[in-house]
């Protein structure tokens, strides 16, 4: 479920950390010019320029479209019928027009999941985004034992997410988990069997810590990569200027690595918005459906109610909103880039 | 402008890959793992193949059997060959759910007594009757949806009261009959020990649900089509306001708002507490994992309710045969086969769980052991099955009864409105 985001963090992280390397629409810019002197072009350099790439990238782009295309079409079509297994299976299914949507917007549960999984997920990202940069510039700092804290640092993203969370799991729980003493060991005795899974504040602040230990290593990493790539000389410059080590933060280094840092702001918030298996093992969204975020609800309606439609609206209603959230990401960085 | 423009076409593919991640799963992972039969069904001819799906028991032990029994059943017909996967009861639900909607189903599966009324409409073939079948009763009952049955009792388990002798033999405490006497015992132990008497979770339906019946009501009846939720009479009311009451009187740490039968097991193995329900299962566990409390647990008949009833939740597994089966004749035989007494308790032995037929349960060496026979008679004598509609799956996955319960435990809700909301949820539900 994850694994495309990953790879396209990945990517986009590495683009991002090479500022120097001109893109790829930039170098061709360079050379196209110079092809184009020579005039009359030839059947073949026609077809070179103008058919040619559509034809190599023809198969790709039927790829992804399966992959990718067809299910959030079908997944579209879905939301708007009343598809049960049964009517699935036999093909049989009645068009109930935004009947899905009307349910999802007007229920009480359904609202309160929208909100909860908007204030959870939020509090995840700035969590995420506060600890990863702050690890960052600490591991940009030259000191001994950097290398050991850099790969201690990696190893919770190396881990599977539902295994982490099953241990998590035990770490909060009330009367054998390790949490609980440790807190009662540095003398918080109010932390004697405090019951993590009961209120859905303290479950959602238990999850959410399992959330962010396992999110921060890719943003810390990708901004110390960020980080790594700034020329050395402007700081050097600025430093002889006599900017202080908040100016230079503030002047040169935020704005240097913006673009990584809104990348990652971006898929921290895909990922927590629709984070699953932290909720699903630690609490499967109780107490009494308290912590029951949007991806869990999506998963109960499909799997549990075998109610495809509604899973489908709420699938939908999820890529909306992160198609939102996005756009408005996107938005502030370009407003940006023209002031600057 | 560089920039900008990766930017939102990276952020648009891992949009795109977001949708896909939710709602698109039915479709995208429908493949299931299920193979099928490649070959030609048709006849004895050629080799043959059976494709198998077996809850992974997380035991190697276990599955080595399930792998020997395969092995056998191939020597025993030539040509044929099993292929055995082996399904996380944890996403096994799921994992059903999409073969059926992929049309990718196994031909033969182990499935939870409670889900095979919920498949049986989507494609289970129905059980072909065998005149000396002798099934445990509340296991047939499980798999019969109007009138027809479809799951063949593979094996099962029902719950009963695991005690600490050695407590209950310095106090001088008789074994509880009743939920009258279970109180009057836990206030000694409660006075006399620093043990909690009983342990109640909140996410522990097989010890609440049961007792429904033990007070002398019904969880539903069903009038021809319809089901009626009566959780609200009388009885359920005095059921959910018993297991509320073992709650609101302290025994149980706060944090068993969220437990469920493995932590009340983990707390009792702790010696922290004296009474508990569970299954033979639960016993073999604990001892295995405390070999202190050897000689020290005694086993008992769940205490009566005010019906007079002990009953309690038989637990168990179907083999299913699927309608899609390639070849329906070699599923049935491949389930016959497992059904036999050897390979029946052999391998409900080895799960601590009860065969499905009451000759393998007479068979099974629990039948004979002091400690584990209350078990027995609890599952062939004093055990029901839930209502057996198509929906249960669906009351399930919303976890109506355990969210009513949690909100009681949690002081949402009194025992009343809990009981009054949950059967709402459940009337709804079994009636959609």
């Amino acid at each position: 479920m994850s694994l495309p985001p990953d790879t396209v963090g990945r990517r986009r992280a590495e683009q991002a950390a090479t500022p120097s390397g001109a893109g790829g629409d930039g170098a061709a810019r360079g050379r196209g010019p110079r092809r184009r002197r020579r005039r009359g072009a030839s059947w073949r350099q026609r077809f070179d320029r103008t058919l040619l790439p559509p034809l190599l990238l023809a198969p790709a782009l039927l790829i992804i479209f399966g992959l990718v295309g067809y299910p959030v079409l079908r997944t579209f079509w879905l939301s708007f019928h009343d598809a049960g297994l049964a009517a699935m299976v036999s093909g049989d299914m009645e068009f109930v027009g935004i009947d899905n949507y009307v349910t999802i917007l007007t229920d009480a549960h359904y609202r309160r999941v929208f909100l909860v999984t908007a204030v959870f997920g939020l509090a995840c990202v700035v969590g995420t985004m506060v600890l990863g940069i702050g690890v960052a510039l600490l591991l940009n700092q030259p000191f001994k034992g950097r290398f050991v804290l850099g790969v201690l640092v990696l190893l919770p993203w190396a881990m599977p997410r539902v295994a982490a969370a099953t241990i998590w799991r035990w770490m909060f729980h009330d009367q054998y988990g390790v949490v609980n003493w440790l807190f009662t060991t540095f003398g918080f005795s109010n932390f004697e069997g405090f019951a993590w899974f009961v209120s859905p504040l303290r479950a959602f602040t238990a999850i959410g810590v399992v959330v962010v230990w396992q999110s921060f290593p890719f943003v810390a990493l990708s901004v110390l990569a960020a980080l790594q790539s700034i020329p050395q000389d402007v700081v050097e410059a600025a430093r002889l200027d006599g900017a202080t080590a908040t100016q230079r933060l503030r002047h040169i280094t935020l704005p240097m690595i913006k673009p990584v840092l809104v990348v990652m702001v971006i898929i921290s918030t895909i990922w927590n918005f629709k984070v699953f298996d932290q909720v699903f093992v630690m609490t499967e969204g109780g107490p009494a459906r308290s912590t029951e975020v949007l991806s869990i609800a999506t998963w109960r309606e499909a799997f549990t109610r075998l109610d495809f439609g509604l899973a489908s609206a709420l699938a939908i209603a999820m890529f909306l909103i992160l198609t939102v959230v996005t756009i408005v990401y996107v938005r502030v960085i370009r407003d940006d880039e023209e002031l600057t | 402008m560089r920039t900008r423009s990766w930017l939102a076409g990276t952020a648009a593919v891992a949009l795109l890959a977001t949708a896909c991640g939710g709602g698109g799963d039915d479709t995208a992972s429908a493949d299931g793992g299920a193979e099928g039969g490649a070959e030609n069904a048709s006849g004895d001819a050629g080799p043959q193949t059976l494709s198998v799906w077996i809850m992974e028991p997380g035991n190697d032990e276990v599955e080595r059997i399930v792998r020997d029994s395969a092995e056998q059943f191939e020597a025993e017909n030539e040509g044929v060959t099993v292929e055995l996967e082996f399904v996380p009861w944890a996403s096994a639900h799921d994992q059903f759910v999409t073969a059926v909607g992929g049309g990718q189903v196994p031909d033969v599966a182990e499935m939870g007594t409670t889900w095979t009324a919920e498949f049986a409409q989507l494609g289970l073939a129905p059980v072909e009757a065998d005149a000396d079948a002798d099934y445990v009763a509340s296991l047939v009952e499980a798999g019969t949806v109007e009138g027809t049955s479809y799951g063949y009792p593979w094996y099962a388990g029902a719950r009963a009261l695991i005690y600490r002798a050695d407590v209950f033999e310095e106090h001088g405490l008789e074994v509880p009959e009743t939920w009258d006497e279970l109180l009057d015992v836990a206030e000694t132990i409660e006075a006399e020990t620093d043990l909690a008497p009983i342990h109640v979770a909140g996410n522990y339906n097989h010890m609440l649900l049961p007792m429904v019946w033990q007070a002398g009501g019904e969880i539903a009846t069903q009038e021809g089509e319809a089901w009626n939720a009566t959780l609200d009479s009388q009885e359920g009311r005095e059921a959910f306001g018993f297991y509320a009451d073992l709650w609101e009187r302290g025994w149980t740490p706060e944090g068993a708002v969220s437990w469920n039968s493995a932590d009340v097991r983990t707390a009792f193995a702790n010696e922290e507490s004296a009474m508990m329900v569970g299954g033979g299962w639960d016993l073999g566990a604990l001892l295995a994992d405390n070999p202190e409390l050897e000689g020290r647990v005694g086993t008992a008949l769940l205490p009566e309710g005010p019906g007079g009833s002990r009953d309690t939740f038989a637990g168990g597994s179907h083999l299913v045969v699927f309608e899609e089966a390639e070849n329906p004749d070699l599923a049935v035989q491949f389930v016959e086969f497992m059904l036999q007494d050897e390979q029946v308790s052999a391998f409900a032995e080895a799960v601590g769980f009860l065969p499905g037929t009451e000759s393998g349960v007479a068979a099974s060496s629990a039948a004979t052991d002091p400690l584990y026979e209350p078990f027995t008679t609890q599952l062939v004598e004093h055990s029901r099955s839930y209502p057996a509609s198509p929906n249960w799956g669906t009351v399930e996955g919303d976890a109506v009864f355990v969210n009513a319960m949690q909100q009681v435990m949690t002081g949402d809700l009194t025992v009343d409105e809990a009981v009054e909301q949950a059967n709402q949820q459940l009337d709804d539900t079994l009636n959609r």
